[in-house]
């Protein structure tokens, strides 16, 4: 550990020293060695942003696993919710793996909603990593909440709550889409930052939120001890046979379609089903992405996929941080990553319909 | 409250200078300097250049090191406000307005001293501030919500009475061009793009270090580069080290109470970094008794905003500390670095780990004492750079301008905003308009919006039941009062005004005609879309329009109104000739961006070095060569190291090159 730490400052002092000279990378040899090369990762969000944690997290684990070590560098370009970020990862990125990007929900919903703006082609990414994480959704106790959900969620549709968040076509589509289907009209303040949103709840000024699941323990459990807060349901988590149970971070939580079932005395079911699943395919289980510029070979996929592998099992991403980042939830590499890709896009023509003509008389938006 | 937790204190501070711990502040100290002088780069590109090397260190050692970077780079960044007069950031224009003339009288050295003196002051009362902010904390944060934050918005918006300059009508304009810009981008309530053009550069709206960067920075090169052989254009005075000390310790009630505010509006939800130093300055401007001398280099202009600005780095900590909630970009990375080194920020820091919350308290008191002995001992040899003869430096001072803008959104878009509004500020300047109410309507435009819709939204009228919200508009009301009270307002534009400037009044009823087409284009933009996004621009746009058509239709008239009708170039030509015209002024600037757009901008920058002092300086061609390798060397190494990244032309676009020369 001692003798780590003094290469770490060994090295931090060669950073420095650096200033003062000048390197130039000498060209390598094949493709697949990225011996001496410069990895640029894209993250379409601002610095400190989640993806952006993730990201670097991932980085560091990927400059130790992918052949010939390359040097990992980001480079967070964010505005228009990921969407210029990501166009400007299609026009740059060519296809020889020393471009990637980190995707994210926005990424996929700009693309859905069919964003002016968009200018990439979402589909021929070639993903190389998933991550999902859980959601949880909880409200003020002093809505008069209690112990039975089934309860809570007749309190909260008798007395609509305020909530603040981001806005209808951002990251909290699915969200605002499930409370719509179990008949909470809840009153929306957009334009927020997670942050502000957060103290708006702790004020009071706000009664409903949600959060992603693994920011349970920091963020959430300290509200429910104190007894401000209780967690009303979280979106569940899709096993490998397709079936979504509890989410694992919160199994005493019941799922969305579980409460929806009980409130309406049948499970959800046709389009609202599908679209309802559809948002959950990009919002959780393909919450975070890495991919690669269309037109990567096949190769360069593949090593990527092996060294993402490897990269799970290094101290990085096995230390005690690294679980904080990424919870319990198990992350997804190669053709199962690719599978939950695929899933995130697999919204048809009517279902796009269908949540546009939502969005138009619930949030009064019209998209394109 | 308890207070226990203060029994941490002994022991962190003899943690913190035994061991290597100290070995790592002082790494964290020095690489913050280097990347606060470097122009545009700051803190965040030093907080991502060491995330990677803390992973798996201890917290401690860690700490130290991201504390003592983030918390000096305020400090080493006044050199360029003070002695180029570019700011190097949005919040620190407000030191550009009286630490730049004292550098053209020839006293840099000792603005730079009272700078830096009074951010020690600052920086040591904000680390004194975080040690009690753990108990005071959590109660702000839960007694401030949107409708207070709203107060507090308006209350910061009135200081702008202060500093419309001569003519409060014109001012006031200005302030409202400032509300009106920052409604460019994407609407908060509803998402809908305004006045982008459809573009995607846009669509977040104009970065504000854009705005102080064209409005503040390319403005004062031009008037230097036509009217004078060097910046100082006196006799450099004296030392200026004791002096600049001298003038902190006179004005020590000033220094404790803008510092005060810093790290109160650290500290208070929803102001946001880019307006301390306004606020500050409006204070120190508002308590003075003789304030004739603001704008035109009173010492007291730099004392406060630079006090302000360093207390507020320690208050900063707090919502990222206690809350997670950080608030602004290096911040953000900061939190990112906490959770690379395995802590957890949040409530249950306080209980578990407040050994480590006084280790930063610590870092960060003797951070700000080593950064303010540093840059002492160098104000004196880089303030005797501006009695060089202007032309020499002009062109790395205009490569540096444009090299920040684009670290902005790292978009071509950037380049030609600040052109555009470059220009616009050089008109402003000539015709004397306020380019500090701009700056403030701006700062706060969309702070203003967002609030005045979550009131709306959650309180509606009933805000005017909340006691905090009322003491805070009380306030507001007051500070309105001593604006309409006051005799001179403060602006750096106002000089003295002869005939010269009412022989042709066209030209600047040119401008008025101009500012009036920007707001009505705006207006019409905004008519078409939903009330929530439309009701704002509207407003302001209506209030704009109002204030402009005063001005015309007194400048029409001829009104011997203060400050109405004022042309420095008119001013200029009466006085002497052999001035060069601001048109030809602003080729010179703009044929930096046109080369890049050719070549890109690695390639552009010397070259641009290279004719400009062959031309313009008429220095030695093995001159001229030396200093443009010197400029490609730099860039390099910041390329390199410290991810800077440069516009590509269309030769990046043909051909693929190597870095730095294809980024």
């Amino acid at each position: 550990m001692q003798n780590q730490k003094s290469l770490r400052l060994g090295a931090l002092l060669g950073a420095i020293a650096a200033l003062g000279t000048v390197t130039l990378a000498a060209p390598a040899a094949s493709a697949q060695d990225f011996a001496g090369k410069r990895i640029t990762m894209i993250i379409p969000y601002q610095e400190g942003s989640g993806s952006t944690i993730h990201g670097r997290l991932f980085a560091m684990a990927l400059e130790k696993t992918l052949p010939g070590q390359p040097t990992i560098v980001i480079r967070n370009i964010d505005g228009g919710g990921s969407v210029r970020g990501i166009n400007q990862f299609h026009k740059d990125a060519k296809p020889d793996g020393l471009t990637i990007a980190a995707i994210a929900t926005g990424t996929f919903f700009q693309y859905i909603l069919k964003d002016k703006a968009v200018a990439y082609p979402l589909p021929e990414f070639k993903p190389f990593l998933t991550s999902p994480f859980g959601l949880l959704a909880y409200a003020r106790n002093d809505l008069g909440l209690g112990k039975d959900p089934v309860e809570n969620i007749k309190k909260l549709i008798a007395n609509p709550p305020v909530y603040g968040g981001s806005g209808p076509t951002s990251s909290d589509l699915p969200a605002l889409l499930s409370f719509d289907l179990l008949g909470i009209k809840q009153k929306g303040v957009y334009g927020l930052s997670n942050a502000e949103s957060r103290a708006g709840f702790e004020r009071g000024e706000f009664n409903l939120k949600y959060d992603n699941a693994a920011s349970w323990n920091e963020e959430v459990k300290p509200l429910v001890d104190d007894g401000v807060a209780t967690p009303i349901f979280t979106f569940g988590f899709e096993q490998e046979d397709g079936k979504i149970v509890r989410d694992p971070m919160l199994p005493d939580v019941p799922t969305f379609l579980e409460l929806y079932e009980k409130i309406h005395g049948k499970p959800l079911s046709g389009i609202e089903y599908e679209v309802w699943k559809a948002l959950f395919n990009v919002r959780v289980m393909g919450s975070k992405m890495l991919v690669l510029p269309q037109g990567t070979p096949k190769e360069i996929v593949d090593v990527y996929t092996k060294a993402t592998e490897a990269a799970l099992k290094t101290d990085v991403l096995q230390s005690p941080q690294a679980k904080l980042v990424l919870s319990v939830y198990p992350q997804s590499t190669g053709a199962a990553s690719e599978a939950i890709f695929k899933g995130g896009l697999s919204m048809t023509e009517e279902q796009q319909k269908w949540l546009r003509e939502w969005l138009r008389t619930r949030h009064s938006i019209t998209v394109n | 409250m308890d207070f226990s937790v203060l029994q941490h204190a002994g022991p962190a501070l003899v943690q913190l200078l035994t061991g290597p711990h100290l070995l790592f502040l002082l790494l964290g100290v020095g690489l913050g300097m280097i990347v606060g002088i470097l122009p545009g780069i700051g803190g965040l590109s030093g907080m991502a250049l060491i995330l990677p090397f803390i992973f798996g260190m201890d917290p401690g050692p860690a700490l130290a090191m991201m504390v003592g970077l983030t918390s000096v780079t305020a400090t080493s960044d006044t050199f360029s406000s003070v002695l180029i007069g570019v700011p190097g950031g949005a919040g620190t224009a407000a030191t550009v307005l009286d630490g730049f003339p004292m550098t053209q009288r020839g006293e840099g050295a000792r603005a730079l001293s009272a700078a830096f003196a009074a951010s020690l002051v600052g920086g040591l009362i904000g680390a004194f501030v975080l040690t009690f902010a753990f108990v005071a904390a959590r109660p702000i944060l839960l007694a401030i919500g949107f409708g207070e934050q709203l107060m507090l918005v308006i209350l910061s918006l009135t200081l702008v009475g202060m500093l419309t300059g001569a003519n409060v009508v014109k001012g006031l304009a200005s302030c409202a061009l400032g509300l009106l810009i920052g409604t460019i981008g994407s609407s908060q309530a509803t998402a809908e793009y305004r006045f982008t053009f459809d573009t995607i550069y846009l669509s977040d709206g104009v970065p504000l270090v854009i705005i102080a960067l064209g409005a503040f920075a390319l403005p004062e090169i031009v008037d230097v580069l036509r009217q004078h052989h060097a910046i100082a254009q006196k006799e450099l005075v004296g030392s200026g080290w004791l002096a600049g000390i001298r003038d902190v310790l006179r004005n020590f009630g000033l220094v404790v109470r803008c510092s005060a505010l810093g790290a109160l509006t650290g500290i208070l939800p929803g102001l946001g970094g880019g307006v301390v130093g306004w606020i500050s300055y409006g204070h120190t401007v508002q308590s003075s008794r003789d304030r004739s001398q603001f704008g035109k280099g009173d010492v007291r202009g730099v004392i406060g905003p630079e006090s302000a600005n360093n207390a507020k780095d320690g208050a900063d900590l707090i919502p990222t500390l206690f809350f997670g909630i950080p608030g602004s970009g290096t911040m953000a990375l900061f939190l990112g670095g906490l959770v690379v080194i395995g802590v957890t920020p949040g409530r249950t820091m306080v209980t578990n780990q407040a050994d480590l919350i006084y280790l930063i308290i610590w870092s960060l008191a003797l951070a700000n004492v080593l950064a303010t002995g540093v840059s002492m001992a160098l104000a004196r040899p880089i303030a005797s750079l501006t009695a060089i003869k202007f032309t020499l430096i002009a062109p790395f001072i205009i490569v540096m301008v444009f090299m920040s803008a684009y670290q902005a959104k790292t978009d071509w878009g950037d380049l030609i905003a600040l052109l555009v509004v470059g220009v616009v500020g050089m008109y402003m300047r000539r015709f004397g308009w306020s380019r500090a109410a701009l700056l403030i309507g701006l700062v706060l435009s969309q702070r203003l919006e967002s609030s005045l819709y979550r009131t709306v939204q959650i309180y509606g009228l009933d805000i005017f039941l909340r006691p905090i919200a009322i003491v805070i508009l009380i306030l507001a009301v007051i500070s309105i009062g001593f604006a309409i009270r006051t005799k001179s307002r403060t602006s750096s534009e106002d000089r003295e005004i002869s005939i010269a400037s009412r022989k042709n009044i066209w030209p600047q009823v040119a401008f008025v005609a101009l500012l009036l087409g920007f707001v009505i284009a705006i207006a019409i933009d905004a008519s078409q879309l939903k009330f929530l996004a439309s009701v704002f621009p509207l407003s302001v746009a209506a209030i704009a329009v109002a204030l402009l058509t005063i001005t015309a239709v007194r400048m029409v008239r001829r009104s011997k109104a203060p400050g109405l009708l004022f042309d420095a170039d008119a001013e200029l030509a009466a006085s002497e000739t052999g001035a060069k015209a601001t048109f030809y002024l602003v080729g010179l600037l703009a044929a930096l961006p046109a080369l890049a757009a050719i070549v890109g901008f690695y390639l552009a920058a010397p070259i641009y070095v290279f004719f400009f002092l062959r031309i313009l300086a008429q220095a030695s061609i093995r001159f001229s060569l030396a200093l443009a390798l010197g400029l490609a060397v730099f860039l390099a190494i910041i390329n390199l190291v410290l991810e800077a990244q440069f516009a590509p032309g269309l030769l990046q676009q043909f051909i693929s090159l190597p870095r730095p020369f294809g980024s």
